[in-house]
């Protein structure tokens, strides 16, 4: 007889590395038994051992899951207890779940890809993907913000990123900090002239809620139109399977109709950023 | 499918053969006339109440419990999923009805194992229901107070006669097994039962015409549920987030997965959740898409009436009516339901 899945068991994955990207924001680099295939903007469960799991993206590219990067902040009971573990301690984990970024609809295109805070760890997963096909598509261009310049993470990469053939990248910080040299204002200042072709482009964002609110309002503001815009978006997801109910999003469940929404399906839900 | 006829003694023995290979589920009532479920042993098998109305206790609660244990961890693979075989006889076609939603849910694309086991080692026995309670409106649902289809078994009694009507191999093969206790039922028996089913229609009708409600209800929930107009009416006011709807609701199926340490292990169980509670909804650093009460009541109609319909082709409600029995703000979603209703036909 078939081995029935159990789809609420996690699987035991080792912390190889921790990598702190800023005060409040650490990269947990893991390696579970089995490597992990998952596409961008898939997630996980991860889980604490004893006290309880939580959602998460992975961060690292998709073409590397016996390295599995996912990038946390501080901000609960399981990411305070995440945030204390070391080096060769085990975690839980089960997914991947959800649809992924549709990465082959922007083959062609410019994307646009816009992110908030540690709002840029599925984004990083993303925009690995498009950089290693940068060629399919016509330009990929990276707008990100953080309320100040301690709060920017893979500061290490950037540089790099922006300088590929084919790709650009802009930061700002929401309001002057000392020795930052760089632009100040919210995220939603750098889409005000975009050096894109709006009826080609397809635009990607993740961050708060707040975020994506403005940042949507701002995209159909300047002429995107809704089906151009997919926003990672944010809810509490337990079961990772369509059943427990947490993540409705009007009819959909982020966990597997999600959690990367085209906003022109959710754009009537009532409250839809809360 | 065929109907069968026996009477009282000879069921109590057929009921004895089913005690016999497993654990049997079946209605009793009580001093006050009030119907439950119990767990029977051999010698209990007289207090079996047949057909009258649903019982108090949720038909969900047998395949999707309260607490069910799902994972213990850490361990290098997940532990077999096993289920008692269980006959469950009494439930009403609302009880049913919730199972074949549930089903939906929990025996999609991805199955739940669990249920699906709970599932897979029960019997089903229905029964007629032939004297619905007050709150009952399964026919303002679009149902009807007796089942056609998906029981293995359903009772219908008629004149001090028990019928029995087979629904699934695995209920023709029960009652194969046990012959000699059935007879062949008669075209009289069978007009009886007819007329009595038609009687209870009428009669859960008639316990509704004040409402005036009578579906689909998807459209009007799209349109009304979240107006000025519907707000002002007030209905959710009285309402203090206990979740004792979502709780004897047989369809209400969210839950939680929650990790308790048990020694040098841990253990994860599935425990039933409520949205009505804010924290059903709060993310980490306590950010919340439903902070208000309304928006939370509101996403329970709209999860039965317009989201249900999209996803699972159903209204997820029976017309069972526990919600209006267990709500002590006096909550009566068939109000709610005529509120929107009427909007429609006269927006304010």
């Amino acid at each position: 007889m078939a081995k029935v899945q159990n789809p609420y068991f996690p699987q035991e994955a080792e912390i190889l590395e921790v990598i702190e990207e800023t005060p409040t924001i650490k990269t947990f680099v893991l390696r579970s038994q089995e490597p992990i295939p998952f596409k961008a903007g898939q997630f996980m469960e991860l889980t604490v051992p004893q006290l309880g799991e939580a959602p998460f993206t992975p961060s690292s590219s998709p073409h590397k899951p016996e390295r599995m990067e996912i990038t946390i902040l501080r901000t609960g009971t399981v990411t305070d207890a995440l945030h204390q573990m070391k080096a060769g301690q085990l975690v839980g984990l089960r997914g991947p779940f959800g649809k992924g970024y549709p990465v082959q609809k922007f083959y062609g295109k410019e994307v646009l890809v816009v992110g908030g805070g540690v709002g840029l760890a599925p984004l990083r997963s993303l925009l690995y993907t498009l950089f290693h096909n940068i060629d399919k598509f016509k330009r990929v261009s990276i707008k990100y913000g953080a309320r100040q310049p301690e709060e920017l993470c893979f500061q290490r990469e950037f540089e790099k990123w922006g300088k590929l053939e084919g790709a650009d990248m802009d930061v700002t910080i929401d309001v002057p900090a000392p020795g930052w040299t760089g632009k100040v204002g919210l995220v939603t200042t750098l889409l005000d002239d975009l050096d894109l072709d709006l009826k080609s482009c397809y635009v990607v964002s993740c961050g708060p809620d707040v975020m994506l609110k403005f940042v949507t309002l701002k995209l159909l503001d300047v002429g995107f139109r809704p089906e151009q815009i997919y926003l990672s978006m944010n809810r509490n997801m337990s079961c990772g399977v369509g059943k427990c109910g947490h993540c409705v999003v009007g009819r959909y469940f982020l966990c597997k109709d999600g959690p990367d929404m085209n906003y022109a399906d959710v754009m009537d839900v009532p409250g839809l950023f809360g | 499918m065929k109907v069968l006829k026996t009477n009282r003694e000879k069921f109590e023995l057929f009921l004895e053969k089913i005690v016999g290979d497993g654990v049997l589920y079946a209605n009793v009532e009580d001093e006050e006339g009030q119907i439950h479920f119990e767990k029977l042993l051999l010698d209990q098998l007289s207090r079996v109440t047949l057909g009258k109305a649903r019982a108090l206790e949720t038909s969900k609660a047998f395949f999707f419990t309260p607490r069910t244990k799902v994972a213990e961890y850490p361990s290098s693979s997940a532990q077999e999923i096993t289920a008692t075989k269980m006959t469950v006889l009494g439930l009403k076609a609302c009880g049913l009805r919730a199972l074949q939603i549930l089903d939906r849910v929990f025996m999609d694309d991805i199955t739940d194992p669990f249920y699906q086991a709970r599932r897979k080692n029960s019997t089903i026995i229905t029964c007629d229901c032939t004297e619905p309670w007050e709150t009952c409106f399964c026919t303002e649902m679009g149902h009807l107070p007796y089942p056609e289809s998906g029981f293995d078994l359903n009772i219908s009694v008629s004149n001090g006669q028990i019928l029995v009507e087979v629904g699934t191999k695995k209920g023709d093969a029960l009652v194969a097994e046990h012959s000699g206790l059935f007879a062949d039922a008669d075209k009289t028996l069978l007009q009886q039962r007819e007329a009595k089913r038609k009687a209870t229609v009428q009669r859960v009708k008639k316990i509704n015409e004040r409402f005036g409600i009578s579906v689909p209800y998807q459209k009007q929930v799209k349109e009304y549920l979240d107006s000025p107009a519907w707000k002002k009416q007030g209905l959710a006011y009285s309402c203090v987030e206990c979740g004792a709807c979502t709780h004897v609701c047989p369809t209400c199926r969210c839950f939680l997965l929650f990790d308790q340490k048990k020694g040098d292990h841990a253990e994860r169980a599935m425990v039933w959740d409520v949205c009505f509670y804010p924290g059903y909804w709060r993310m980490a650093g306590k950010l919340t898409p439903k902070p208000r009460l309304l928006d939370r009541f509101q996403n329970r109609f709209s999860c039965k009436f317009d989201y249900f319909v999209d996803n699972y082709e159903a209204i997820a409600c029976t017309g069972c009516g526990r919600c209006i029995e267990a709500c002590m703000g006096k909550i009566d979603i068939r109000q709610c339901l005529s509120e929107i209703q009427k909007l429609e036909k006269s927006p304010a």
